[in-house]
């Protein structure tokens, strides 16, 4: 095949070099800007495709594919009633994302690999909830006074971003899901009546009650639609994963056999910003060490990317 | 906790792994209408007459031994295959039973976000899940060739994307696809339909995938094998009894959307090959 183009076909002889030593293989193919996984080499090029508005059940839905990765995200919306104490309380040592009204949960369930088991959420899906959730919180791109109905209810928006085919680069394509379906949520209106009763005593957020008529708010029977913008406009929050190998070599968004060789570092650059609020760099996450150099082309590539993203598949 | 406020009677099992909400709230889909109004009752969509048609697509997942995915109207289903692996070891089964054909497994959930009625579906396992697991796993081991893989065990896994109806029907026409894609050797394709009935009504529609009819007073999904001409599987849920008159009658609507669907699939398949081994036909 063409330098630059897509995934070789591996001779026997390759398959072999390759099972051997997957670093040197990966370093020789790089040599001839060619990859083990089937893009283009450059990350600006590697964004992926999103397909927004795909699942009816969710009121905001996307599915994500980057590369072999793909992800299904969909946003469930509810109303809760909250009193001033019960905000305080809640908001009182827990995550700022829990805090704004928004429930991520990443999972990985078995059918999307074989490293996946039944049962409880595994060390890596309890690990890229928290990444997720923590660069939304961080992001400055989240608006919670969209989430506001009427003086004393608020929306809660459940996210769940559920994994259907993993090869590396999982936050990446979850962002990239997570981002498409908050940009895609769509409500019915909700009216709150002037005559809504509410018990002020000691109504904290240990009372649970799922009865319609305690909560007060109804929708338009018009059924009237509305976007509520808890993304900014024109923003989103991308994470760039990258594979450096020997300090030297750098593989963007890889696959799960480029985040497998052994002696190389993952370095994955969480990016925020777009519309009115510039690009910049949330945080890096490291696994393995890279120099510092490296980690700064890392960071500027992947402010490339993020503008790229925002102008192909999550452009508005 | 004030013990005079009311205590709801529905309480989500404790997830001890995810992120939960700080306060229960109410679906927005849930909440009544402004002004006491009833819901209008053009709210649903209009019931699709015409033959929904199934949309397949295999290798959809990249590591696993087969894996298949199939849309009918907005109900959509991924199913991978998983072995064969290792034996499960059970006190209970006859060990010379568990060492001669390989065991399956099958594992059925709903995606949170699945559902199209108020409410989000829960992480854990419930009944209705288990108990479609059972359904699917009753269905396709009689159509698998298990002898041909002793002393292994094959594990299907099912996630439901999106739930707009007949939901169990595409499942199994969707683990039916991904087995044939494991390269598992079957019998026969297995495909499947629902009949349901809703209330107060006598006779039986086909559910088609747009949530027009579904969630009806009794439904019966029939799973066929069309070349050998058997019934693999028929579950059937009704709120009340029902007459073996009134299943016979379901059980021959059903029969020929399942043909249909035989036919679909097997052309699907075909088309799947290379171009030199288009000749070989599937049995």
């Amino acid at each position: 095949s063409k330098p630059g183009m897509s995934q070789p076909m591996l001779t026997d002889d390759a398959a072999d070099w390759n099972l051997a030593v997957p670093a040197e293989f990966a370093k020789a193919l790089l040599a001839n800007r060619l990859r083990l996984a089937a893009t283009a080499a450059s990350p600006s090029s590697r964004v992926g495709h999103v397909t927004p508005g795909c699942l009816g059940g969710a009121a905001g839905s996307a599915i994500s594919v980057l590369g072999n990765t793909k992800f299904a995200c969909g946003v469930s919306a509810s109303v809760v009633e909250l009193s001033a104490a019960g905000t305080a309380a809640a908001a009182a040592g827990c995550h700022p994302l829990l805090a704004a009204g928004v429930v991520l949960n990443a999972d990985l369930p078995p059918v999307c690999s074989r490293a996946f088991r039944p049962g409880p959420p595994s060390d890596t899906a309890q690990a890229l909830t928290v990444q997720v959730s923590d660069a939304l919180a961080q992001s400055g791109c989240l608006d919670a006074a969209q989430l506001t109905v009427g003086p004393r209810h608020r929306l809660q928006l459940h996210v769940d971003a559920v994994c259907l085919s993993a090869d590396g680069s999982l936050p990446d394509a979850c962002l990239l899901a997570v981002s498409a379906a908050l940009a895609n949520l769509c409500l019915p209106r909700l009216v709150v009546p002037a005559d809504a009763g509410h018990d002020d005593s000691n109504s904290g957020p240990s009372v649970r009650s799922t009865a319609a008529a305690d909560v007060g708010v109804r929708r338009c029977p018009s059924g009237e639609k509305f976007r509520p913008a808890v993304l900014r406009p024109g923003s989103a929050v991308i994470c760039t994963s990258f594979v450096a190998i020997d300090n030297d070599q750098l593989l963007s968004v890889p696959d799960g056999r480029e985040e497998a060789l052994p002696g190389a570092a993952i370095v994955r650059v969480f990016t925020a910003g777009g519309g009115d609020l510039p690009v910049c760099v949330v945080s890096v996450q490291m696994v393995g060490e890279a120099a510092s150099e490296l980690v700064g082309r890392c960071c500027r590539e992947a402010v490339e990317r993020h503008a790229a993203c925002l102008a192909g598949p999550l452009a508005r | 906790r004030n013990s005079q406020l009311p205590i709801s009677d529905h309480v989500m099992p404790l997830d001890r792994y995810r992120n939960t909400a700080l306060v229960d709230g109410i679906d927005v889909r849930a909440l009544p209408l402004a002004g006491d109004c009833p819901a209008p009752a053009s709210e649903g969509k209009q019931q699709q007459q015409q033959q929904q048609q199934h949309w397949f697509q295999r290798r959809l997942v990249q590591d696993t031994v087969g894996s298949g995915y199939v849309e009918f109207g907005d109900t959509k289903v991924l199913c991978s295959v998983h072995g064969p692996m290792e034996p499960k070891r059970s006190v209970l089964t006859d060990a010379g039973a568990e060492q001669s054909r390989a065991q399956l497994q099958v594992y059925y959930k709903l995606a949170p976000f699945a559902s199209h009625q108020a409410g989000r579906v829960s992480y854990l396992p419930d009944e209705t899940e288990r108990r479609a697991a059972s359904f699917l796993q009753d269905t396709l081991a009689p159509s698998l060739r298990l002898d041909r893989l002793p002393k292994s065990r094959i594990e299907l896994h099912c996630l439901v994307l999106e739930d707009a109806g007949c939901c169990l029907a595409t499942a199994v026409n969707c683990a039916c696809l991904a087995l044939v894609d494991a390269g598992l050797e079957m019998y026969d394709l297995v495909t499947a339909a629902t009949v349901c009935r809703p209330v107060g009504a006598t006779d039986w529609q086909l559910e088609v995938g747009d949530g027009s009819n579904s969630g009806g007073s009794s439904s019966v999904t029939l799973a066929y094998m069309r070349s050998l001409r058997q019934v693999a599987g028929m579950l059937v849920e009704a709120a009340e009894p029902l007459q073996p008159r009134e299943v016979s009658a379901a059980c021959r609507i059903c029969e020929d959307p399942c043909k249909m669907t035989h036919s679909s699939l097997r052309q699907f398949l075909l088309d799947c090959l290379p171009a030199d081994d288009r000749t070989a036909k599937i049995a």
